[in-house]
């Protein structure tokens, strides 16, 4: 169908659109700006989910421009595209939503709200892209986007991360393009395909693949937080709320952990990335930074900081679901993009609430705070034991796919590194959750604010409400035909590994 | 339209309590922990065998109730509708306190862990169980033995460890996780001896086996009669439930771990012996008698993986074992306590101190006893009672008195139990 042409592209332009006129609004025309933020989310949800449902059923959907001599600007709606473009299209709702309640009373919204449109926007296309030239230009657009962000509150901190921010990603954006020019001179092509493009080269160009690899994964691994690549993120806590969510939920990290996929399946190939011998060192890098972003996050007291170690930790989870290189570990660490996603953008929303309705930043201002604020803290812990991968929360399928992957390919030693894992991951949230619950309020909060009837904004409070329930629900009902989990499975037998 | 109503009622049974854990719910319906129980009991009683298996429920499970957990079900009934009893003479309140979600949460993974058909199901259903209940017993138990209760926190995340590591193990790549083809997937695999080692930890760190066990002192100690019922009802239950279910009938011996699980088994139950005989608290007589049944049970299942014959022909029995194990410590906890406040139950046992009964508790008493319809059989328990006990201080004194030679000093009761870990450890090796 023609029209299948064309929806890649009104998907990327549904945000596009609505963000260049937001900047143009006034601070006074909030009642504009919040029909645009919510039609712009909305019809990017509808047209996903016509493309979920087309793509099912084995529709084709790309938009092809001409960029450069034989290079063009592709999008494309393949199910791993759409794995990751639904999840930033929901999440962006929902965010979009809490942004509105959480910025209520803020200078330059316009700014913001222009900027957080373009950011997701960005996320849209380095999911849509269908060759590598297309996803290094969203790549960098993301991180254009995403700076003015983190120093939207204007403070000489906020200030300082946003410069780390950029000296890190713009050095991994180098990376990148570094290693995509040389793979371009040495293969004539960019093209994503499935089960990889590279497998007929010749041998003696092998040495320069792997080095090719390293630079890829080099320049990827600053967004997905790869040891040593990290220091940013928790710099960048500094960021509003929902900022922070986008950061580790739906945008920034999710594109450097979602373009690791790409390289590793879509570039490489599984079976040629293994053979090549590039695949192991990876799931090592994943599995050190899985135990050190938990060991770090142990020692936290500041609650958003604490977090921001937690997703350096469980997005590696991602990377080493890829690099293990068996079809039930990658089902794992795709199916770990979305769900660490919805549990990672419950945490930092109930994180937001209890510092916007409390003045609670650190944890140990947090004793008996679930009896004040119990719909929060309830999200919270659900939120945080799908985080430690008890059932029946999101978490676990991933960790439990990643296992039984790890000794369907004899890895066993992931094993224990899942155990180390949730064993920190459970050390490090169990804390929060028993002070929240179990210990006495203090008489006087911080800086609380009065919301009448509600323990918070309701603005505030439906968006984790909304996904501590999504992150149930994929684990409860991870069988559905269409749950993450499902998906997943479609995405390995049609992309990743010969049926 | 009757052929959907045994589903219908297998599925209540679990979604039910899980639906009145919602605090706007629990709070305004008069006697929720009642209603709650209304389907279990009605689906304990249903003649037949139900099952019904949701394949899109988390990785495929299922639900049933046949010839093994029916009972099982029964006396978890029982124990959380006398535990609601008691709780609502007493005036303890904690029904319609601030934690009722966590004790409808507890009682809803209990009752889905009993029926569930498969390792996931169990597993999800148990953790919720147990941090639930975690969570219900924090907010009864006393300030002085919150610490050790703390501990069967940190118990309860390295069994799930032990016990996702050991489901991972076991399904390996076949994904299929149903009780009843476990033997088949993993008997004659590599794992098999892993599997067991991991299953037995998990629940026995669970169960609070020795010498894990210093937690549900803390819990009996620190806690009114109707969470004490609770204790052995609820996470102790299903832990010895767990451990049946998750072995499978083995085709091939594994002697090296039954033994040392047998022997593991054995050092309890000295030890729970050694406890009820130094023991000099009447309302502590049930603690220590189910650290000896449970050690018994851990012997008897290590002596299984050595004989497996014996133990097919008879792991039927211990689910009935296990039922009336469950109903008999709770009518005697309920028996040694009922009447006597606080300060009572910590004195020492004799004659004279059991007439001492105040107004108040007598009062409470007789409130419980119509509650529980048993005026009658109680009456006649009382007079059997100061008998059974004049006989047992008799006995016991003769016992205590020769063993506390040797026991009083300090540091003994340390030694002992270094010791037993000590001869595990050298036998553990040695096989």
């Amino acid at each position: 169908m023609i029209w299948n042409n064309w929806i890649p592209l009104l998907v990327v332009l549904s945000s596009l659109l609505p963000g260049l006129v937001i900047f143009t609004l006034s601070e006074k025309q909030w009642r504009v700006r919040t029909f645009l933020n919510i039609f712009g989310a909305v019809a990017k949800l509808g047209l996903v989910g016509w493309m979920l449902w087309g793509v099912y059923h084995e529709q084709h959907f790309e938009t092809r421009l001409a960029l450069l001599p034989d290079l063009d600007l592709v999008l494309r709606a393949g199910p791993l595209a759409l794995f990751f473009v639904s999840l930033s299209t929901l999440l962006w709702l929902v965010t979009t939503v809490y942004a509105i309640g959480y910025l209520e009373h803020s200078p330059h919204r316009s700014r913001f709200f222009g900027f957080f449109s373009l950011c997701v926007t960005a996320t849209v296309g380095v999911a849509l892209a269908g060759n590598l030239i297309t996803f290094l230009l969203f790549y960098e657009l993301l991180t254009l986007s995403t700076y003015p962000l983190i120093v939207h509150r204007g403070t000489e901190e906020a200030r300082k991360a946003g410069q780390s921010y950029l000296t890190y990603t713009i050095l991994g954006g180098a990376l990148l393009l570094f290693g995509t020019v040389w793979l371009y001179s040495l293969v004539g092509t960019l093209e994503f395909t499935p089960r990889g493009f590279l497998s007929q080269v010749d041998a003696q160009h092998h040495p320069t693949l792997i080095i090719i690899f390293v630079l890829l994964i080099g320049g990827l691994g600053v967004k997905a937080a790869l040891i040593p690549f990290n220091g940013w993120l928790p710099k960048a806590m500094v960021a509003p709320a929902p900022v922070s969510a986008l950061l580790h939920a739906v945008a920034v990290v999710k594109a450097g952990a979602f373009g690791i996929i790409r390289v590793v399946y879509d570039v490489f190939g599984i079976d040629f990335a293994a053979s090549l011998g590039v695949t192991a060192p990876l799931a090592w890098l994943a599995a050190a930074t899985i135990i050190y972003g938990s060991l770090r996050a142990l020692f936290q007291d500041d609650l958003k900081r604490r977090l921001a170690y937690s997703t350096i930790s469980q997005v590696s989870y991602i990377a080493l679901g890829v690099a293990i290189a068996g079809p039930l570990a990658s089902i794992g660490g795709v199916v770990h993009l979305v769900h660490q996603g919805v549990m990672k953008i419950t945490l930092f929303f109930c994180a937001g609430n209890l510092a916007e309705t409390l003045g609670v930043h650190k944890i140990s201002e947090m004793n008996g705070v679930g009896r004040r604020m119990p719909w929060t803290m309830a999200a919270f812990t659900i939120g945080a034991f799908g985080m430690i991968g008890a059932p029946p929360v999101a978490g676990f399928i991933s960790k439990w796919y990643i296992g039984l992957g790890a000794l369907e390919v004899d890895q066993g030693w992931v094993l224990l590194v899942l155990a180390g894992s949730s064993l920190l991951n459970a050390a490090y949230f169990l804390p929060i959750l028993h002070a929240a619950w179990f210990r006495k309020p203090p008489e006087k909060w911080p800086h609380e604010h009065d919301f009448g009837r509600h323990e918070t904004s309701l603005a505030l409070l439906i968006p984790p409400l909304i996904t501590a329930s999504l992150a149930l629900l994929a684990g409860v009902l991870a069988m559905l035909p269409f749950s993450p989990l499902e998906w997943a499975k479609l995405i390995s037998v049609r992309e990743f590994y010969t049926p | 339209m009757i052929a959907y109503l045994p589903p219908v009622l297998l599925i209540l049974t679990v979604i039910w309590p899980l639906l009145l854990a919602i605090p706007l719910l629990n709070r305004y319906i008069q006697n929720a922990p009642m209603l709650a129980l209304l389907p279990a009991v009605c689906l304990a009683l249903y003649p037949g065998v139900i099952d019904y298996n949701v394949e899109w429920i988390l990785l495929g499970s299922g639900i049933e109730l046949n010839g093994n957990n029916r009972w099982i079900l029964l006396v978890s009934v029982m124990i959380w509708a006398s535990s609601a009893l008691i709780d609502k003479s007493h005036g303890e309140g904690f029904t319609h306190s601030s934690n009722s979600s966590f004790y409808f949460l507890a009682m809803g993974g209990q009752l889905a862990a009993i029926l569930s058909t498969d390792l996931i199901g169990f597993f999800s259903a148990a953790s919720l169980m147990g941090y639930a209940f975690y969570g219900f017993l924090n907010s009864s138990i006393e300030q002085q033995y919150r610490r050790y209760w703390n501990l069967y926190l940190v118990f309860l995340v390295v069994a799930d460890l032990a016990l996702f590591e050991a489901m991972i193990m076991a399904v390996s790549a076949t994904e299929i996780t149903r009780f009843n083809v476990l033997r088949w997937i993993i008997s004659d695999t590599q794992n098999a001896q892993i599997y067991v080692w991991m299953t037995v930890t998990g629940f026995a760190l669970k169960a609070g086996i020795w010498p894990a066990h210093r937690w549900i002192i803390a819990a009996y100690t620190g806690t009114p009669l109707s969470v004490k019922i609770l204790l052995f009802g609820v996470p102790l239950m299903t832990a010895l439930f767990g451990l049946l279910k998750w072995l499978p009938n083995w085709d091939n011996s594994l002697s090296i771990p039954g033994s040392v699980i047998m022997l593991w088994g054995l050092m309890t139950a000295i030890y729970a012996l050694i406890k009820l005989l130094q023991n000099r608290q009447r309302v502590l007589i049930p603690l220590w008698l189910i650290f000896l049944v449970s050690g018994v049970f851990l012997s008897v299942i290590g002596a299984g993986f050595v004989v497996t014959q014996d133990w097919s022909d008879y792991k039927s029995y211990f689910f009935i074992s296990l039922s009336l194990g469950g109903f008999s410590i709770t009518a005697l906890i309920i028996y040694l306590t009922i009447g006597q406040n606080q300060q009572h139950l910590s004195a020492p046992f004799s004659s004279a101190g059991q007439t001492e009964d105040t107004t108040q508790a007598q009062q409470r008493e007789n409130k419980v006893l119509t509650l529980l319809s048993a005026n009658y059989l109680v009456t006649r328990l009382q007079y059997l009672q100061v008998a059974a006990f004049q006989l047992v201080d008799v006995t016991r004194q003769r016992a205590v008195n020769q063993l506390n030679k040797i026991m009083d000093e300090p540091g003994w009761t340390v030694a002992i139990t270094f010791f037993m870990l000590f001869i595990l450890i050298i036998v553990s090796l040695s096989l």
